[in-house]
């Protein structure tokens, strides 16, 4: 309902820009320039969200001149909807307008907004505020005006109602659902009359400042340490929508699934309690970044969360292992046998139930030993996961080709726990070679080399002349190297070694910085994907990608093929995707940076 | 006990249909033709049909052709979907296969023996064991009998599914045996118990390795066996041969194939069953020669045979698929055509799809409807028919033109004109009128005759 709602008002503004402006450009009426005050103090200070555009032409410039928007506007398929009637229709009004203004349609946009744009929602959850800053009020009263000629005849054809007043603060023009008002340089659209008149009081300084948005203690707090050089932001008040009762999952602070909570715990924790979030976007020729943000304080931490940021609240990951060429690296502060022993506090009754009855079943792998305390307990906080593309033999050609994948950590009694990781491997591999023997499936073949300072326990499968070589299995031999504390559990026995290898003297993995990576005081996961990698590990999976294309739309295989080519194309434009999760003085904060392949 | 077919003679029943000014070959013929012998088709194809000989069109539709690209592109798409996944996606894509094909009348006649040697993925788990038996089914369609049956004898799927791979020398299985006589090749009242312990024992020690067929010698009985008249050390090839070789064989498959191509209630005790299988055991069980004779023949064209069997959820389906151009989520749609009783890969029981009147009852018919309605509903820009009302955008020519692409008997005048009257007032738009003029059809019964 709210997007629809904020449709109306986007769709008029992207009107006004392109519909007006002709004949102004030489008698220009120059209102304010940007003026000190920010944009937010003309907004109420009971909004639950709220958008801002500070420089909508650099936006639209930098989104019209990027190389990445350009090869996506060369791609078939949008080359395909360029020929769509709908868009022909609207080139063809474009053309007349452009021609009307005299101006290009960037030019008009940079005139319309360019002390800035900003959207609200009111704590009804349904009115909304746009406001936008124009530095030439000639050009914005000869836009509104035409407008509203054109608003007036489309409601006079519909029967609806449609009125013109004017009061000290500016002319509203109010029909439907939708109200446009204009003060000076600036231009008001909103969902009813209320809100255009008090965002005009507050544009036109009567209504105190002191009531605004950009006043209010929650939001002046997310606002601080925003990050530089942002295209948009935003703002959502959380402590509203909590207290109303909405979103209440969110902020539950439990998670249904373990995996999501090992993965996103942290966040849910924060939200529990925090006031507000916010977000921004940057965008440059080689950059696109999202920084979102809430407010979390490391002290109050659950126990039960302790898993996640340590005792203390701000815990470290350690840096990214230096895997050149790798396909993806995941490292992260996570306390397993926490988060396993947390359990009763972290999810409900169900769940429990279940994690309890695969930790007796998984303690049996072990020999006994209790697998939440005792054999997670035995891991050090701090994981990491690593993917890796795989080579492929006439022998061994599987039709889905997975990536390999490995999780490493640390023992914290490494002979002892050493030797029950490999009783366990061994363990798990016959169980699993009795049910492909039982299918008639290939097994595995079981080996284990004694090293110096551990062992590599390997099981590939044994592939017989007669079995098919495109089988599934193929991709894994999965592997066990415990190396002194190092503990390694990988997909397949080549990513295993490699990984253990890359450990150097001192006992630690070489690391890296990636480019995109934020600095954080304590980053708590750290992402990086090789995405040029990725997309050549999808390439390799084209003919899946093909036929599930095909049977999602129904197409022909030349259809599907065409599609899915266009868009390995598109992705080949990505080169590499960094994401961070971490604690600051005030907030948890994560922050993601795509990069552009040159 | 007479019935409507009696007029026909057996001597020339199956001689090639000729058409004449009661009975031209029309529009509503050439539907006929393409929806039985394959799934439908759009009104470009059939307009074109009609200005041909039905005789070449039927080459045409069973011209044995080697294969190419575009089926070693199909190899591929399946094989990536079966190693991947379950047998439920390869039902979609199956179906996917059949709206699509330049071979309607193969699919068809692979989508009838996968009925008639049933095997359910719900037993056999494996997709790439699903699909390498519909491969073997596609080789053999409109092939010999005997070689498909022979590969039906070890083909891992069929293995599993009636357990025949745990048939040792010690215990021989019964099922395949028992199947084979009594569904696959001869009918009840042709074998005796006896017969199948016997038989049983020739199919010992049939085992898979890998996912394929391996024999073990060391399982098999090498003993004597006597069944069906005959005594010797016979091997699992040698009871198939001695079973397709039986007299009943014949006559049982034309039966099966009357009521999938001709008419739902032809009666098996007809001479019109005994000469068409005479042709059959000629031909040396070739299947090609066999459907090629009848559907050129009399009896296929005959007012008795048009509109006389109930579409199965895949044939209207993908019919409608066929004849409007339809691109849809084929895995939401075999799903659906799967809850109205017939997923590929799925069938209910050994015995295949009842067919006929089992397709139609008060729950399926209703749903049947819905389906329809959201296919039509959810996938207005993806569908592109052809024929000419589309485009013109007369409300009276839409009705009439769907009719004739959907329906193989005419409408009453009265439903027509209330049809026509509900298409005039319903939208101005061409889509949604037609899809909603299919919706108003599929609720009627004319709909669901093919």
């Amino acid at each position: 309902m709210i997007t629809r709602r904020f449709k109306i008002p986007c769709l008029i503004f992207v009107i006004f820009t392109f519909q007006h402006g002709q004949g102004v450009s030489q008698a220009q009426e120059k209102s304010h320039s940007a003026t000190a005050t920010p944009i937010s103090a003309f907004f109420a200070d009971d909004t639950i969200a709220y958008v801002e555009v500070p420089d909508p032409a650099a936006l639209v410039s930098t989104i019209v001149d990027h190389t990445v928007v350009a090869a996506v506007l060369e791609t078939e398929a949008v080359k395909k909807g360029l020929f769509s009637p709908q868009y022909l229709q609207f080139r063809t009004g474009l053309g007349f307008l452009e021609g009307q203004v005299g101006m290009g349609w960037q030019e008009l946009v940079s005139h319309l907004a360019k002390n800035g744009l900003a959207a609200s929602l009111a704590s009804d959850g349904r009115s909304y505020v746009v406001i936008a800053r124009s530095d030439d009020e000639a050009i914005l009263r000869k836009t509104v005006g035409t407008i509203l000629d054109f608003v007036k005849q489309q409601a006079g054809n519909r029967k609806s109602p449609f009125e013109i007043e004017e009061n000290a603060s500016g002319k509203l023009a109010i029909f439907d659902n939708l109200v446009i008002a204009r003060s000076g340089a600036d231009l008001v659209l909103a969902s009813n009359k209320k809100q255009a008149v008090d965002a005009l009081d507050r544009l036109t300084g009567k209504m105190a400042a002191t009531s605004s948005l950009s006043s209010s203690k929650l939001f002046s707090q997310a606002s601080s340490n925003s990050p530089p050089n942002q295209r948009i932001s935003a703002f959502v008040n959380l402590e509203y929508l909590r207290n109303r009762g909405q979103a209440s999952q969110l902020f539950a602070g439990m998670s249904e699934n373990p995996a999501a909570e090992l993965i996103f715990g942290g966040v849910l924790e924060a939200l529990k309690d925090s006031g507000w979030a916010t977000g921004s976007i940057s965008l440059d020729e080689g950059n696109i970044s999202l920084a979102l943000a809430t407010e979390h304080d490391p002290k109050s931490v659950d126990p039960s969360r302790e898993y996640f940021f340590g005792p203390e609240g701000n815990a470290s990951a350690s840096d990214l292992i230096d895997a050149d060429g790798m396909l993806a690296n995941l490292s992260a502060w996570r306390d397993l046998g926490g988060w396993w022993l947390s359990k009763e506090e972290l999810f409900d009754d169900g769940m429990v139930a279940q994690l309890v009855q695969a930790d007796s079943q998984l303690t049996t792998f072990f020999s006994g030993l209790d697998f939440g305390g005792e054999v997670l307990g035995a891991i050090e906080p701090g994981v990491q996961i690593i993917a890796d593309r795989q080579e492929y033999d006439a022998k061994r050609n599987p039709s889905v080709k997975i990536p390999a994948f490995a999780i490493t950590g640390k023992l914290r009694e490494p002979e002892a726990m050493g030797r029950r990781f490999k009783s366990a491997f061994q363990n798990l591999m016959g169980l699993v070679n009795y049910g492909l023997g039982q299918q008639g499936q290939p097994q595995f073949d079981l080996d284990t080399a004694n090293t110096k300072t551990g062992c590599i326990c390997s099981a590939r499968p044994f592939n017989e002349e007669s079995a098919p070589t495109d089988l599934l299995v193929f991709n894994f031999s999965p592997t066990l190297v415990i190396d002194g504390d190092l503990l390694v559990i990988s997909s397949t026995t080549e990513l295993g070694e490699k990984v253990a290898k890359l450990r150097v003297p001192d006992g630690a993995m070489p690391s890296v910085n990636s480019s995109g990576k934020v600095d954080l005081a304590s980053p708590n996961t750290l992402l990086h994907i090789d995405l040029a990698a990725a997309v050549e590990a999808l390439d390799e999976n084209r003919e899946g990608l093909i036929a599930q294309n095909m049977l999602e739309n129904g197409r022909s295989r030349e259809d599907a093929a065409a599609e899915i080519g266009s868009a390995i194309e598109l992705a080949k434009l990505l080169k590499t995707l960094d994401a961070t999760l971490g604690v600051a003085s005030d907030r948890l904060q994560f922050d993601l940076n795509v990069s552009f392949a040159k | 006990m007479k019935s409507r077919w009696d007029r026909f003679k057996p001597e020339t029943a199956w001689e090639p249909w000729v058409p004449d000014a009661d009975q031209p070959w029309d529009f509503a013929r050439a539907a006929h033709l393409y929806r039985r012998a394959g799934f439908g088709a759009a009104w470009s194809v059939l307009s074109a049909a009609v200005n041909e000989n039905p005789g070449s069109i039927i080459d045409a539709m069973f011209e044995v052709r080697e294969p190419d690209q575009s089926d070693a592109d199909q190899d591929r798409t399946a094989d990536v979907l079966a190693v991947s996944s379950n047998a439920r996606q390869l039902a979609a894509w199956w179906m996917l296969r059949m709206a699509k094909t330049d071979s309607p009348a193969l699919e068809k006649a692979t989508l009838f023996w996968h009925g008639h040697f049933a095997t359910s993925a719900a037993k056999v788990e494996e997709a790439r064991l699903m699909l390498a038996q519909s491969r073997l089914l596609r080789q053999h369609a409109l092939g010999k009998f005997e070689p498909m049956v022979q590969g039906i004898a070890c083909d891992p799927a069929m293995l599993i599914y009636l357990d025949s791979r745990e048939s040792k020398r010690a215990k021989p299985n019964e099922n395949f045996a028992r199947e084979l006589m009594e569904l696959f090749c001869l009918g009840t009242g042709n074998y005796t118990e006896q017969d199948i312990r016997e038989m049983s024992r020739c199919f010992t020690g049939f085992e898979i390795r890998y996912g394929n067929y391996k024999f073990n010698s060391f399982q098999h009985d090498k003993g004597t066996k006597s069944f069906l008249g005959k005594s010797g050390n016979y091997s699992g090839e040698d009871a198939v041969r001695i079973v397709v070789e039986h007299p009943a064989c014949a006559k049982f498959l034309v039966g099966k194939m009357l009521r999938y191509y001709v008419a739902d209630d032809f009666p098996l005790d007809s001479p019109l069953v005994d000469s068409l299988a005479d042709e059959y055991r000629t031909s040396g069980l070739d299947t090609g020669v066999i459907l090629r004779k009848l559907v050129s023949s009399q009896v296929f064209f005959s007012d008795e045979a048009i509109a006389s069997r109930i579409s199965s959820p895949v044939e209207m389906i993908v019919g409608l698929l066929r004849a409007f151009r339809i691109e849809a989520n084929m895995q939401t749609l075999s799903d659906s055509v799967g809850e109205l009783g017939q997923l590929p890969y799925f069938p209910p029981s050994v015995k295949g799809w009842n067919g006929g009147t089992a397709w139609i009852n008060a729950q399926t018919l209703m749903g049947r409807a819905n389906l329809v309605n959201r296919l039509m509903d959810e996938n207005k820009s993806q569908f592109r028919p052809d024929f000419p009302a589309f485009a013109s955008g007369d409300p009276a020519d839409q009705v009439d033109q769907c009719c004739q692409l959907l329906l193989a008997k005419k409408l009453p005048e009265a439903v027509r004109e209330r049809m026509l009257a509900t298409a005039k007032s319903a939208t101005r738009d061409s889509r949604d009128r037609v899809a909603g003029i299919v919706s108003v059809l599929a609720a009627m019964p004319e709909f669901h005759l093919c």
